[in-house]
């Protein structure tokens, strides 16, 4: 028999039901509400998901779409199920809500397989790491913070620095250089890019081996809540099922963090620090610890983490560092010197960037490249004082070569050829070794620095001297 | 947001040059000023020297004019922070690099040779306070002992003020293009006794006024640095103060926000 609650509170996109006594439906129940559209008259369906039980029978739920047009008394229908969301090879080249519809247009999947929306992460025994780079063709990432294989990776930066135009280049590069199934989850981002994204891949025709799923801006919290989630229930069908890698993209988890925080003030929790949810830990901890690896197939997965004000201590890019293998930092400075990516190498890291893993030549040639950039900074204000011209002839070469460093991090990108009117490249680790170990050397002393910027491999930089 | 002892770390590193350059600021202040009254008495009475000069040379070759050794001196400065004052005497030293004869004043100009490997005969230290006429005596002396080798030139900035310093290449002894009539003057002594008197007196004249010129564009090169390096720390101590107003802010916010979520949980606990 249906379990039927009744609406007797909406706020927001909070919806308090009650229901019969006995029949509470647990936390994470689906509900969902028919009712008129106020606007079109059409019977319209919504669903929410129940995040709280108080007393009085009464349940309180976050709901996914607007819900403009319910009313107190309305009838709540208990699915007795959690959210779910289609999985598996039909979904493939398609475009999803966070809630499972499919927004391409086309005709919904017939016969999809269900995996549910909120899922544990995988057992300890079944985790699986291999300590391996995964090559992204972007210099400034492979040389300093090179990213794992079947690991965890944050793209960190302010407003307007690129996160999502790097995502865009390596969602690119991995297409045409990897090749496999790509994940991409928008969340709380701007719609247009998700569409730019699914036009792009449209064209290259990736999006065969692509799943999109968009929560974006002008969706309620509880789909932004959601989108990683469903996303990564996606990925982890192709890891577990059809064992095979997955990439798995999320632009912003900062928003899922933000979906978080809104919700948990609609339900009256006390915020913690900054404002943010009393739960932000557990909740990031429990998406983060499913995005793993295990023997099964990996998830490499890329984040880009909006930092609120440029602040790297605000709790939401604090605790996302702790769960990542390897952070890629965007400056707001070098974005102001037209560097793009705007990569710092000074705060950007990795855990494999080591001489065991990546090999003697890429470790020691990528610390030579951050000692002399640290060097650099540490002159900034001297520079900025007195003037290169009074540096000690050292420090002169150290700043000249630092120049070069600074400049040839910038490469033009694939995905940004419209604007910068440069093709893009995709430069192989050994070949920015290369580069990088010659300019340390000092060989290109004589080259103005003007010719380093947004250039690929260093034979570019020679090319452009004749 | 930075974290605010850094940032107070950071400021008062920049206070401490900006007080250091403030001081440097005011002592080349007073140094150029009494600098430049030096050189202006000395522009004054240059050319009554180069007349004399011209009225010997123009009657008879008191100086080996044919002498095929060819002396240059070039003068840099004798201490640093002075912007581009040495930079742009490169171009004419690095053309004197073969000249066996080269002559090094200035502990700056010392160190290029060094750096760019250019091999020098003598070197000399500039003036590191107003100059006196006892600057120059080394340097006669080695002017003297090779009879005052007419093709000696010189590698300076010229001084027109401080923001103007030409470098170039001048002669030690003028050319003239004018044609002053020579006086017969009855002297009490023979003609080619005053002859080397006044040769003698112009060559330390004009050295004299040359370490001068060179000191007067150090100091002047220097002010100027300083100048804009107080200009630029105080604008850097400016910016770096409102970050830390910034972070301050930030950091009362936010500690005031927890202090009232606080109160509130307590206060919940209370009510029930």
């Amino acid at each position: 028999m249906t379990n039927i609650g009744k609406i007797v509170q909406v706020i927001g996109p909070i919806i308090d039901v009650k229901f019969p006594p006995g029949q509470i439906p647990d936390i994470r129940t689906a509900l969902k509400i028919t009712f008129k559209d106020i606007q079109s008259g059409k019977p319209q369906t919504i669903l929410a998901e129940i995040a709280l039980q108080i007393e009085g029978n009464i349940v309180k739920a976050v709901s996914l779409q607007p819900t403009e047009g319910l009313s107190r008394g309305m009838d709540v229908v208990d699915t007795g199920k959690p959210l779910e969301i289609q999985v598996g090879r039909k979904c493939l080249g398609r475009l999803f809500n966070p809630w499972g519809e499919v927004i391409d247009g086309k005709e919904p999947i017939e016969d999809a397989e269900y995996y549910p929306i909120r899922r544990q992460a995988p057992k300890f025994v079944d985790l699986a790491f291999e300590d391996k780079i995964y090559e992204t063709g972007i210099k400034a990432i492979d040389l300093l913070s090179p990213y794992v294989k079947g690991g965890k990776t944050g793209l960190f930066g302010g407003a307007g620095v690129g996160k999502t135009v790097i995502i865009m280049e390596m969602i690119h590069n991995m297409a045409t250089h990897h090749g496999g199934i790509s994940i991409f989850a928008g969340v709380g981002e701007r719609t247009r890019e998700g569409n730019d994204l699914w036009l792009g891949m449209k064209e290259t025709g990736v999006i065969d081996k692509t799943i999109l799923l968009f929560g974006q801006m002008g969706d309620l919290p509880g789909s932004r809540l959601i989108a990683a989630q469903a996303a990564l229930s996606q990925a982890e069908y192709f890891r577990d099922v059809a064992k095979q890698d997955v990439l798995f993209f999320i632009d912003n988890i900062f928003r899922f963090v933000q979906a978080g925080a809104e919700i948990s003030t609609l339900l009256g929790r006390i915020p913690s620090a900054v404002g943010y949810q009393p739960t932000l830990d557990i909740e990031m901890g429990r998406l983060e610890e499913r995005i793993a690896s295990t023997k099964n197939g990996f998830i490499t997965s890329i984040q880009a983490v909006y930092v609120p004000a440029d602040d790297f201590t605000d709790p939401a890019a604090a605790i996302t560092f702790s769960h990542l293998d390897s952070v890629t930092v965007l400056s707001r400075k070098i974005v102001e010197m037209g560097i793009y990516p705007a990569i710092d190498p000074l705060s950007s890291s990795s855990r494999i960037l080591s001489p065991d893993i990546v090999g003697e030549e890429h470790y020691s040639t990528a610390m030579a490249v951050k000692k002399m950039i640290q060097r650099y900074t540490e002159l900034q204000d001297i520079i900025a004082i007195l003037g290169v011209s009074e540096l000690p002839e050292e420090d002169k070469i150290t700043v000249n070569r630092a120049r070069k460093i600074r400049n040839f991090l910038s490469q033009p990108f694939h995905v940004s050829e419209q604007f910068t009117g440069l093709k893009g490249t995709f430069v192989k680790t050994e070949d920015t070794i290369k580069g990088f170990q010659r300019i340390l050397q000092g060989e290109f002393d004589d080259v103005p620095e003007q010719n380093f910027l947004m250039k690929g491999t260093i034979e570019e930089v020679i090319q452009s001297c004749i | 947001m930075a974290d605010i002892t850094l940032l107070k770390q950071r400021l008062s590193n920049i206070s401490s040059v900006h007080e250091i350059t403030e001081a440097m600021q005011i002592i080349t202040t007073i140094l150029i000023g009494r600098s430049q009254k030096l050189l202006a008495y000395r522009r004054k009475i240059q050319p009554y020297f180069d007349r004399l000069l011209f009225s010997i040379t123009s009657r008879k070759n008191k100086i080996d004019q044919s002498s095929p050794t060819e002396f240059v001196i070039a003068f840099f400065s004798e201490k640093g922070f002075v912007s581009s004052f040495n930079q742009q005497l490169l171009p004419f030293l690095t053309k004197q690099r073969r000249n066996p004869n080269l002559i090094i004043v200035g502990e700056k100009g010392k160190h290029f040779c060094e750096r760019m490997k250019i091999p020098y005969k003598h070197f000399f230290h500039a003036a590191t306070t107003i100059p006196d006429e006892a600057i120059i005596e080394p340097l006669y002396d080695i002017l003297k002992e090779n009879n005052f080798p007419w093709k000696t030139k010189i590698i300076i900035n010229k001084y027109n003020n401080m923001f103007q310093q030409k470098p170039g290449i001048i002669d030690l002894f003028p050319a003239f293009e004018e044609v002053y009539n020579p006086t017969d003057a009855v002297t009490d002594v023979d003609q080619d006794s005053l002859d080397r008197i006044i040769i003698d007196k112009f060559v330390r004249d004009r050295l004299y006024y040359l370490f001068i010129q060179n000191y007067t564009g150090e100091i002047g090169s220097k002010l100027l640095v300083m100048k804009n390096a107080v200009e630029n720390s105080e604008l850097l101590k400016e910016e770096i103060s409102k970050d830390i107003y910034i972070a301050r802010q930030t950091a009362i916010t936010q500690e005031l926000s927890e202090v009232i979520s606080a109160y509130k949980v307590l206060q919940t606990r209370e009510e029930k």
